[in-house]
């Protein structure tokens, strides 16, 4: 079994819990679907709190999600599980086409970028930081059924 | 894409984080021609940043751009967000990352490659409006 994170950065209070718990239950079935079942996905929530996110210069609503692939994958089967990403996330939540920004990287460049983030840090606070980000998202989960926390640390 | 992701110790106002999330989008537009409606702006804050680092910049970018470009494009973000901010430049640290624009997804498309924007129908034809 093969462990895929996903990370999905939405607005703060969007989403209900179920709706939540029915995007983590369909989006894993699409992914399974186009990849196979060896790929188990665990998700986590991050919620951006009121007037921190903008695009265009606008306050935004869209969500950003981040659901990385094998490295290799082909273009025409990313492609393909990419819209059935975005036409469920639609179906599911309501939202327009333009509130649903997706990202599916090879695993390779998903690590990187995560570990880019991590580097935006002190070094002596890297560790500390992770243990809190991942208490926070086991309370949440603990709370609510599903692993979130805020973008703000 | 790009998204820029503000990571402050302390929250900065409403009203810098709009100015902000406006310059942003002016500076990376204004000297690679991407269009606005591209350009995401988050911001986070309580990060435990580097010693005397009070802001810290991350732009994820779309690939394909010259390593020229993209360091004017650092340069005169730091240069532009110091100016507004009233922030040494000492006091900052900006990069990018950059990713394929293949593997993104926006407004249900593909997003087109840097400088294709041109003849990218959909994006033409009104994307985000």
């Amino acid at each position: 079994m093969k462990n895929i994170r996903v990370t999905c950065f939405i607005q703060q209070g969007a989403f209900g819990d179920s709706k939540i718990l029915k995007l983590e239950s369909v989006l894993t079935s699409v992914y399974q679907g186009h990849f196979g079942r060896d790929f188990k996905l665990t998700f986590c929530w991050i919620s951006i709190p009121y007037e921190q996110s903008y695009i265009a210069g606008e306050l935004s609503n869209a969500s950003t999600v981040q659901m990385p692939v094998e490295d290799g994958t082909p273009d025409p089967l990313r492609h393909e599980f990419m819209r059935e990403v975005c036409d469920k996330w639609q179906k599911i939540t309501h939202c327009s086409k333009d509130e649903i920004i997706l990202v599916s990287p090879n695993m390779a460049k998903f690590k990187a970028f995560d570990n880019k983030l991590m580097n935006r840090f002190a070094k002596s606070s890297r560790r500390s930081t992770k243990l809190k980000m991942v208490a926070r998202m086991l309370a949440g989960k603990l709370k609510k059924g599903y692993l979130n926390t805020s973008v703000n640390l | 894409m790009p998204l820029y992701t503000i990571s402050t110790q302390s929250s900065l106002p409403v009203q810098q984080r709009e100015q902000l999330a406006k310059l942003i989008m002016d500076v990376h537009c204004g000297l690679t021609g991407a269009p606005e409606t591209f350009v995401n702006v988050l911001f986070s804050t309580n990060a435990p940043l580097n010693r005397g680092i009070a802001l810290n910049i991350l732009g994820t970018v779309r690939k394909g751009r010259t390593a020229t470009m993209n360091d004017e494009l650092q340069l005169l973000m730091m240069d532009k967000v110091s100016e507004l901010l009233r922030i040494p430049q000492l006091q900052m640290e900006i990069s990018l990352f950059e990713i394929p624009a293949r593997w993104i997804m926006e407004g249900g498309e593909i997003l087109p490659e840097p400088g294709e924007e041109d003849d990218c129908e959909w994006l033409q034809n009104g994307h985000g409006e």
